[in-house]
């Protein structure tokens, strides 16, 4: 190709904001020196281009490794994203209902685009398959649907999450919640490795999508640092189960090998099936790569990496890393042991011994654990403390809030699985908790400001406790903490039922919250936008909780996310209802009536009773914050 | 209580209407082309604040507030603004948040326990932009552009720093359709990167 048709063949793909191979692209194209210099500024333009399209992300390809699969042994050594192969490949406007935007990647198994649902009118990411001969084993349109079919069982806020698959055009689609992010892969390669804390937090993280992965019934097979997300505001997400496989495949079924070499336990590079214990074994290489940079095992080919775990030769984390706390070793080499019944009996334990890392206890008399979480320390190599023995003292101060913020998430997992017309009869009961909260180690003190702001025609003004709102009014938070911290905002009507108003899945603002910056809540969605909570009913009063806490609550967070979530496609619902009957409901999550019969059982005597009244100055506090608000919103004739 | 009600439309709406017509609407004082204004700019201009505010400054700021409300600002009091080139607006408008950033590190320079050293501030802590290519590649980038005619300057930055479609660039500048923009801003690259190779 003529360096000039090859220049402006380049500058659209740039401009088209697709991927380009430059290396490949320079090779092809074999340019004098003034040729390479204007190439090698176009690709600086192409790396600018992609920061601001990307709102951080550096290139292109950042998005599309978390979503493609690869079969590179040393993952992140190898770009898997071009579209060399396939120049001027077309992007087809529309899939289905959703309008394709841009091409955010590709590879083996097709193509990655950011597009449009136009029905739920939100962002996605849509995975466009490219299929291989359908009577192979595990291709074609009906191993895929199926994979859809398997991942959209999942519903956890660490994984990422799939809405639907189709076919449209003779090509078998995905389409998911678009993740705006890094990959922990690009982190390490940019800032180097991770310190234990950190890396132990993202580990836990991950053990928890894990056992959600595992009790649906599923095996990742692909667990990998190219294969986890950061997404802006921090949370982690557990991506691509483009390999994913039954964990029950027929008998006789002989499993294919999939993912990436050099996270598979050695039983599953011999052939054996996948496991939840080699997804252990996977994450475990992943927390090695995370402080380390390294893989423990490496290797050229598939058989020499297969020879070095037959041999043993497995660099061991305290080799490289000796600085490390003894218990993230311990947990690291546990999850590596080439024996998967030597490794953690399940993601739940090793998120367990991961808390050791970081200094917080299991749960005491955590009756609800089921009996895989118990401790196996004696297979697994790891030392647990001795209950209270590596914690600080828990102050009295920390327990009372938490019991209360525990006790409010009882009371709202039980409206929750009442009917509402029990739920309108008969008040919560505080005593029928679903489960105990772990003890999170106590914090320094840290002060908290926070207020609401209600935005009416256009006008933001703050709202003080006991203040007017209205159908159309818009509502948000602003919270602003010395340390980081976990936020969480319930709303619960005069029927008692509740709406987890934050965090929200697909939100660019998620825990925990940065320090010393006052953040709006709900904050930004994936993609930029800005949203308030909108007050789509009238009748009474609108009830909030908030709570924060500098650490995670677990299984109090457990419990509010099973709470119903206000949805973006209920605005659209409303909106098309009329005046009247927009009088007459409560939430458009339940769209059910109120009818004459007044507002039900005030169950928010109790919700007084565990957490102050939500002042607008600054609070110094310990350990977890709960705070309640109340808005009148009367019915406007 | 219902999710959510967006400041604007989550998805930005591809323009028949082009800016400059809308300026004209929204200050002869129709709220609903300052509306689409600002549906039309608050998303990219927000992605420019952010890949060019120093990083210390960006934990300092609230930058999405700072960009919305100087947006909201800026067009509410844009009636004596005469666009005499192509792009003409959306310079304006990222001249006004630059200045809204410079003002607000001078600002928590002022800060008791704060060193003080607006320079410092500014100087010393990379963009993340500044981070990825490096200072003197942007410095290169920006010089470049500078030689550019309007019409490139304003396909560029529309395209690569605002994100901005075909279609809003189209209406922007004047391009019938949106391939016509997209072959602008193509031509546009090459003669950026051109002038940019001069500069090695």
């Amino acid at each position: 190709m003529a360096f000039e048709d090859a220049l402006q063949h380049l500058s659209l793909r740039v401009s088209d904001r697709d991927p380009v191979d430059w290396r490949r692209a320079l090779e092809d194209t074999a340019p004098a020196a003034v040729e390479r210099r204007i190439l090698e500024q176009l690709r600086i333009v192409g790396e600018i281009a992609a920061w601001h399209t990307g709102g951080g992300a550096p290139a292109t390809a950042e998005s599309t490794a978390a979503l493609a699969s690869d079969a590179a042994l040393t993952a992140g050594l190898t770009s898997a994203v071009s579209t060399a192969d396939n120049p001027g490949a077309a992007v087809p406007p529309v899939w289905g209902h959703l309008e394709l935007c841009e091409r955010v990647g590709n590879g083996a198994f097709g193509e990655v685009y950011r597009a449009w649902d136009t029905a739920l009118r939100r962002e996605v990411a849509l995975k466009l398959l490219q299929l291989e001969d359908s009577a192979s084993p595990g291709t074609g349109a009906g191993a895929a649907l199926e994979e859809a079919r398997n991942l959209a069982r999942i519903r956890h806020p660490n994984v990422v999450q799939v809405y639907g698959a189709e076919q449209h055009d003779g090509r078998v689609g995905l389409w998911m919640e678009f993740v705006r992010g890094r990959t922990l892969d690009a982190f390490v390669r940019e800032h180097g490795p991770f310190g234990a804390r950190e890396a132990a937090l993202v580990g836990q993280e991950l053990c928890r999508a894990l056992t959600a992965v595992h009790r649906a019934g599923l095996i990742h097979r692909d667990v990998k640092a190219r294969n986890v997300m950061r997404e802006d505001g921090g949370r982690i997400v557990l991506m691509d189960f483009g390999t994913g496989w039954e964990r029950n495949p027929d008998p006789g079924t002989r499993p294919h090998i999939a993912g990436t070499p050099v996270y598979m336990a050695p039983e599953v590079l011999q052939g054996a099936s996948a496991t939840p214990q080699s997804d252990l074994f996977a994450l475990g290489v992943l927390l090695h790569y995370l402080v380390t940079a390294q893989f423990p095992v490496e290797a050229a080919t598939v058989d020499e990496l297969r020879r070095a775990h037959a041999a043993g030769q497995v660099t061991l984390l305290r080799e490289v890393r000796p600085d490390l706390p003894e218990p993230y070793l311990q947990v690291v080499e546990a999850a590596l042991a080439p024996d998967p019944a030597h490794r953690f009996a399940s993601a739940g334990q090793m998120e367990r011994a991961l808390g050791a890392t970081l200094g917080i206890a299991p749960a005491a008399g955590n009756a609800e654990a089921p009996a895989e979480m118990q401790p196996a320390a004696s297979t697994a190599g790891v030392v647990e403390p001795a209950s209270g023995e590596r914690l600080p003292r828990r102050r009295p101060v920390l327990v009372a809030g938490l019991v209360a913020a525990v006790v409010v998430a009882g009371v709202f997992a039980l409206q929750l699985r009442r009917p509402a017309s029990d739920t309108a009869r008969t008040p919560p009961r505080a005593t029928a908790l679903p489960r105990q909260s772990a003890i999170p180690a106590v914090s320094d003190g840290y002060r908290v400001e926070a207020g609401f702001m209600r935005r009416r025609s256009g006008a933001r003004t703050a709202l003080d406790p006991g203040g007017q709102v209205a159908p159309g009014d818009g509502l948000s938070l602003e919270i602003q903490s010395s340390a980081p911290v976990y936020v969480y905002v319930v709303n619960e009507d005069e029927r008692g039922e509740c709406y987890l108003l934050f965090p929200l899945p697909g939100f660019e603002t998620a825990n925990p919250l940065k320090p010393d910056i006052k953040h709006q809540l709900p904050g930004r969605r994936a993609g930029g936008t800005l949203v308030d909570w909108e007050v789509s009913s009238a009748g009474g009063k609108e009830h909030l909780l908030v709570v924060a806490s500098p650490q995670r609550l677990a299984e109090f967070e457990a419990d509010l996310l099973a709470l119903p979530r206000a949805e973006s496609g209920g605005a659209a619902q409303y909106a098309q209802l009329s005046q009247a009957s927009k009088l007459r409901l409560r939430g458009i999550g339940s769209l059910q009536e109120v009818g004459d019969s007044g507002p039900g059982p005030n169950s928010n005597g109790r919700l007084a009773a565990l957490a102050a009244q939500l002042p607008r100055t600054a609070e110094v506090v310990e350990g977890v914050w709960v705070r309640q608000v109340e808005f009148e919103n009367p019915v406007q004739h | 209580m219902d999710v959510p009600a967006p400041d604007s439309q989550p998805r930005p709406e591809i323009p028949d209407t082009p800016s400059l017509e809308l300026l004209q609407r929204a200050q002869a004082g129709d709220p609903t082309a300052l509306d689409q204004l600002c549906a039309r700019y608050l998303a990219p201009l927000r992605r420019w604040a952010h890949s060019r505010l120093p990083a210390r400054a960006r934990d300092l700021l609230a930058t999405d507030d700072l960009v919305q409300e100087t947006l909201l600002r800026t067009l509410k009091h844009i009636d004596g603004f005469e666009p005499r080139r192509p792009g003409a607006l959306q310079a304006y408008l990222r001249q006004a948040i630059a200045n809204r950033v410079r003002d607000e590190i001078r600002r928590v320079a002022r800060i008791p326990g704060h060193d003080g050293n607006e320079e410092t501030l500014v100087s010393s802590d990379p963009s993340p932009l500044e981070a990825l290519i490096g200072a003197q590649a942007l410095a290169r980038y920006e010089s470049a552009l500078q030689r550019l005619g309007d019409e490139e300057r304003a396909a560029v930055v529309a395209r690569v720093e605002l994100g901005c479609s075909y279609a809003e660039i189209g209406a922007e500048l004047g391009q019938r359709t949106p391939d016509a923009a997209r072959m602008m801003v193509s031509r546009a690259l090459i003669r950026l990167a051109r002038e940019m190779a001069d500069g090695v």
